[in-house]
């Protein structure tokens, strides 16, 4: 370091760089878990926003229905012009995403296919190209499928999807829950961590030993949260019943937006094989 | 574990939901039944699913350089109890699958029986018995390998089965290329090597640490109801065990050597029984095909069914510990 103005009056012992030996690789997995961690906080804080391109509202319930039968329909069938004609309506759908936001869905499907891929590519020696191109084709549809769902529908109508298809109340209020909780112990997960890690100077005889301690400490803050949110719950006069999802009424345009799977269906039903 | 989509035939995929579905519905009533008593427990199940996402993303240093992650599913069942650990697994898996991509929307059955259903129940099980016998943390120990490792077997099975299941009409497979010998190996050798001690030790610490702290939170495992129902079903049950005399063939593949025999000829597949079949090893039972000597044959298997209870419920008697000393 380069003495300088201020820096000239410091000791000789001050002016000195000490590198300081860390365990870098011992503590590659903590970080990482660390990284991991605000990479959850980052995506729960900002989801990412969701589409709302089309000319109508499209009831969360048909939506649930419409991804369930493009995917049982991609499962089923083995005819390569029918799955051809699922890539292109998946595809005239993404034409509507604005480009920031395709570009995000074409990132994150590209790694879940070749995810999805690598596991399957050993069988290239055991059946040959035909059964991985095949399984490759309707594995990239599905996990399109679920992507742009993903992309294009908010939680909240996850939940109002669910409860209008007579999901129990307890079920969908255990999921409205979860993904609000799972922000705040994520947080408090990190914070412990980074406290725990500015605390500690020596290194811990085995990393180990803190994982006890870190998510024990996670359930009891868990089960403090738990205590206060349904004390919460009853004074705003919980009865049992999750109330908060409305339910959109249908429209004869719902049904309309259901129609191209349910043509898809026919096509399977009558000329499929 | 998780298992995406399109590995699993669609018909797999329907059988084991449609499998799940009495499953989640006895879990929502056992659950309800534990909320009378613990409020607590709804808030919980949402905020435990959460630990249950938080616990699977957490990565743990193995040897050789590597991570590994827990399941935590028989640290759940622990804690909140295996209905509620259940529940909370099933959302867990559910938001996994829906708002991360991971594991299947179609598998999702696949994957709650696997990690909701197999898991937690196998842990919990191994944890009361080691209870019972004054180990607890061995039960512990045990119940997390071994509830990692069945999970583990099963999804093998799931998979290894789609070659058998769903192929071609040349053989090709339809969905999961490899067969039995190569699934069950596969799931099993990483989670018996690996994956099963970083759930033993991850259930241990946690559990140690909770225990030591705040011993209350822990799950109580609810007082013993009355077994009156439960008795009289098993007695009506075996009253009603006659009424497959009414059909009169034997039941497909239960056929004596001479049985077979005539179904070959019948078929025109042999004239005579297997070899192996005809000079193997022939047990004969003191009550065959439970009937008894100078009775009749449906009063036989009335007979048979009420000594079988009487021995299962003395052999369970047997096996328990006197909790109250004072009832001696």
């Amino acid at each position: 370091m380069k003495p300088t103005r201020h820096t000239a009056d410091l000791p000789t012992w001050l002016q000195t760089n000490t590198t300081v030996a860390t365990a870098t690789t011992k503590h590659q997995w903590w970080q990482r878990n660390q990284q991991h961690l605000r990479q959850l906080l980052s995506r729960l804080a900002q989801p990412t926003p969701v589409t709302v391109t089309m000319h109508w509202q499209i009831a969360p319930q048909f939506k649930l229905i419409r991804l369930l039968l493009l995917v049982i329909l991609i499962a089923v069938s083995r005819n390569v012009i029918l799955l051809w004609g699922l890539a292109l309506l998946i595809g005239g759908q993404l034409l509507w995403l604005p480009p920031q936001q395709l570009r995000h869905f074409i990132k994150s499907w590209l790694i879940s296919v070749a995810a999805a891929l690598l596991f399957v590519l050993p069988s290239y020696w055991l059946a040959g190209p035909s059964t991985l191109l095949f399984f490759g084709l309707k594995t990239s549809l599905m996990l399109a499928n679920a992507q742009y769902y993903r992309l294009t529908t908010p939680f909240q109508a996850l939940l109002t999807g669910l409860k209008a298809l007579h999901c129990p109340d307890l079920l969908i209020m255990t999921l409205a829950i979860a993904i609000t909780y799972l922000r705040m112990l994520g947080q408090h997960l990190l914070l412990t961590m980074e406290a725990l890690e500015l605390r500690t100077v020596a290194p811990a005889a085995h990393p180990y030993r803190l994982i006890g301690a870190l998510f024990g400490n996670l359930y009891l803050k868990s089960y403090a949260y738990a205590l206060e949110l349904y004390a919460a719950m009853e004074a705003r006069g919980f009865n049992g019943h999750y109330a908060r999802a409305t339910t959109h009424s249908t429209h004869w345009r719902d049904y309309l937006a259901l129609t191209p799977a349910l043509i898809v269906w026919a096509v399977f039903i009558f000329w499929g094989h | 574990m998780h298992i995406p989509d399109n590995y699993l035939s669609p018909a797999t995929c329907g059988t084991l939901v449609t499998a799940m579905v009495p499953v989640w519905t006895v879990a929502v009533l056992k659950v309800k039944v534990q909320l009378k008593t613990h409020r607590e427990t709804l808030p919980m199940l949402g905020i435990a699913a959460s630990l249950a996402f938080l616990i699977m993303m957490f990565n743990l240093p193995i040897p050789g350089g590597t991570t590994a992650h827990a399941v935590g599913g028989t640290l759940l069942a622990v804690l909140i109890g295996p209905w509620a650990a259940c529940l909370a697994l099933t959302v867990t898996l559910l938001l996994q699958a829906l708002l991360f991509g991971d594991g299947g929307i179609l598998a999702f059955g696949a994957n709650a029986l696997n990690m909701a259903v197999i898991m937690p129940f196998v842990g919990y099980a191994c944890y009361r018995l080691g209870q019972k016998w004054q180990h607890e943390k061995l039960g512990l120990a045990v119940g997390a390998y071994l509830g990692i490792n069945m999970a583990a077997l099963v999804a093998g099975i799931e998979l290894g089965l789609q070659p058998l299941l769903a192929h071609t009409t040349s053989g090709a497979p339809l969905y999961c290329p490899y067969g039995l010998n190569i699934t069950i190996p596969a799931m099993l050798a990483a989670h018996l090597l690996v994956a099963g001690w970083v759930e033993v030790v991850f259930t241990l610490l946690v559990f140690q640490f909770v225990k030591r702290v705040a011993p209350t939170n822990l799950y109580q495992t609810p007082p013993r109801r009355n077994h009156r129902p439960w008795i009289a079903l098993l007695l009506g049950l075996a009253v009603l065990s006659p009424l497959g005399l009414l059909a009169s063939n034997t039941a497909w593949g239960e056929w004596s050597p001479r049985e077979l025999q005539q179904r070959l000829v019948q078929q025109h597949i042999s004239t005579h029984a297997p070899q192996g079949m005809v000079h193997g090893f022939h047990f004969q039972a003191l009550f065959s095909d439970y009937t008894i000597a100078g009775l009749p044959v449906s009063l036989g298997y009335i007979l048979s069914g009420i000594t079988a209870i009487l021995i299962f419920l003395l052999l369970i008697r047997g096996l328990q510990h006197e909790t109250n000393p004072s009832h001696r």
